[in-house]
């Protein structure tokens, strides 16, 4: 298994070193589990593979002994989806312990979890759902990812979401407030270059001003996915990010884009809907592959 | 109300216009735009029972199933932060909220679905094999007195419908809705005496026994509360691995 990059201070609360440079130029893939007997029968499997948290909070014997032998040879990446680090409610305490049970049960080389708020009462949403980027919102989204670094003993990576609404009455733009969250809470970035893709086309946002404005050091994984096109009303283009295809030739051009400002960064492909076979999307994070190591050099610390 | 809270009801309430506060670029609609998270939010739980009980769908057909679904998911459903114990309630929905006199059994083949669920994350324990009885099946008195602790994925149902003789059916790539032999046994096991889960018919006297020793009974209890032959109540616990502790009294020491 491939250690962790990063560790936190004693009682600080805050990351000892810069992510990026620790971690390997690898690329893998989202593991649903209908892939779970694929990529443990194949001979050459992804270098990383990232779980939903929440599908492995259980006891079950066959499913963490299946996990166990996909991370003899792969690297592991735990991507929450329902902690709900913009809700108004205080975190679920027994969720943050099964999630620090599951990292103490499988060591993974990156955590990550979602700038979204998933609960409302005692009833959990499936689905990400937006925040207002006013103080309040960043006050309590920071105070959230402080508990859960303080839990975990180690550094949370905040994705970027993918958006269809704004909310009206907002200090900063998203790049902004994810920029101050991630100086004041010293997580890292997950950076969802679909979501990017899909924020950016919803909202008529400049992508390469988003990308400008965001805490590039930071970035310590890049998702990459193909959004669905849909139309607007009045006929424009609607990006739905649903898992449902592979990586479109937008989000690989951004992929390289980035790479060539960040050098190497861990990347896996999510492409867990409209059951797409395990091969096809093992060939997507080839090709991601194929784009990160070029940059490699630039990677490769003085 | 927060500005969160309002969202969340008008997620809840497809009636219900988008928030004050909410909006989209210019042209673009925040109606459709707040369409597509109600969208996200059914397909998620929606997808969540065709996973769970894809012998239930192939029984009901898609376009039944999928209308079913959908009247379970308006109704007020607990909404957990473990996706799949969405789906638990969905049998006893079927059996009150969409009964079906052309298929009674639709419910039982339903909550099979959920105890192979149950069963597949059980904690882990040890699934005895037979060379761990065979101690005490030669010392008869001592396994007599034997409390045995059955493996936490044992799960185990009553039905007189044919709901399991239908679910093997599928599992074998038939239909479930074919029809069912009458003089199969009524009793449904589920285990997981390895890494897959299993499914077996067995008597209602077998069941009658893990009732007895779910509630702590000694084995010759649960066996005597049966009122049958021991023998082929002890080859299924043994034979399918069903226990996964047994603990005999204390060897009596000479004096």
């Amino acid at each position: 298994m491939v250690a962790a990059a990063s560790s936190l201070a004693a009682g600080s609360g805050r990351p000892r070193q810069a992510l990026a440079p620790g971690l390997p130029p690898v690329t893998g893939i989202g593991l649903g589990l209908r892939h779970l007997r694929a990529i443990q029968d194949d001979p050459e499997p992804p270098a990383l593979v990232e779980i939903h948290a929440e599908n492995w909070f259980t006891p079950s014997a066959p499913l963490h002994a299946a996990l166990d032998r996909v991370r003899a040879r792969s690297a592991l990446s735990i991507h929450g989806v329902g902690l709900s680090l913009g809700g108004e409610q205080p975190l679920d305490g027994a969720h943050l312990d099964a999630l620090a049970g599951l990292l103490r049960r499988h060591p993974p080389l990156l955590v990550s979890e979602h700038l979204a708020w998933t609960r409302h009462g005692h009833s959990h949403l499936p689905d990400l759902l937006p925040l207002r980027y006013d103080t309040p919102t960043l006050v309590r989204v920071c105070r959230h990812i402080d508990q859960v670094q303080e839990r975990l003993g180690r550094r949370l990576l905040l994705e970027n979401p993918a958006r269809y609404l704004t909310w009206r009455g907002a200090d900063h733009d998203e790049p902004g407030f994810i920029s101050e969250v991630v100086r004041r809470t010293g997580c890292g970035l997950l950076l969802d270059l679909c979501n990017l893709v899909v924020t950016c086309g919803n909202e008529a946002l400049d992508p390469d001003a988003y990308l400008d404005a965001l805490p590039l050091p930071a970035v310590a994984e890049i998702h990459l996915a193909g959004p669905a096109v849909e139309r607007d009303e009045d006929g424009g283009e609607l990006l739905v990010d649903d898992h449902g295809r592979g990586v479109t030739d937008a989000v690989w051009r951004r992929y390289e884009q980035v790479l060539a400002r960040t050098g190497p960064v861990p990347t896996v492909i999510e492409w867990d809907n409209g059951d797409p076979d395990y091969p096809a999307v093992r060939a997507q994070a080839a090709s991601a592959a194929a784009r990160l190591h070029p940059a490699l050099p630039r990677a490769v610390p003085a | 109300m927060s500005p969160l809270e309002a969202l969340a009801d008008a997620l809840a309430d497809p009636a219900s216009g988008v928030p004050p506060g909410l909006a989209c670029r210019p042209g673009a609609d925040p109606a459709a735009r707040l369409a597509i998270h109600r969208r996200t939010l059914a397909q998620g739980w929606q997808n969540c029972l065709t996973g769970s009980y894809p012998a239930t769908r192939a029984a009901m057909g898609d376009a039944e199933f999928d209308r079913c679904a959908r009247a379970f998911l308006a109704g007020p459903v607990p909404r957990p932060a473990l996706l799949r114990l969405f789906a638990a309630g969905f049998p006893d929905f079927l059996a009150t909220a969409w009964p079906d006199p052309r298929r009674p059994w639709l419910d039982n083949l339903a909550r099979l679905e959920w105890l192979r669920i149950e069963s597949f994350h059980a904690a882990d324990a040890p699934a005895l094999a037979a060379s761990a009885w065979r101690p005490l099946l030669a010392d008869p008195e001592r396994l007599a007195a034997t409390v045995v602790t059955l493996h936490p994925g044992c799960r185990w149902m009553r039905c007189g419908d044919g709901a399991g003789a239908r679910w093997l059916a599928w599992q074998a790539g038939g239909r479930p809705d074919a029809g069912s032999d009458p003089s199969l046994p009524v009793g449904i096991v589920v285990s997981r005496p390895g890494h897959a889960v299993r499914v077996d018919l067995v008597d209602s006297s077998t069941l009658s026994l893990l009732d007895g020793l779910a509630a702590g009974r000694p084995l010759a209890a649960a066996l005597a509360a049966t009122a049958m032959p021991p023998a082929p109540l002890l080859h299924d616990l043994v034979d399918k691995r069903l226990a996964s502790r047994l603990t005999p009294p204390p060897c009596e020491t000479p004096t």
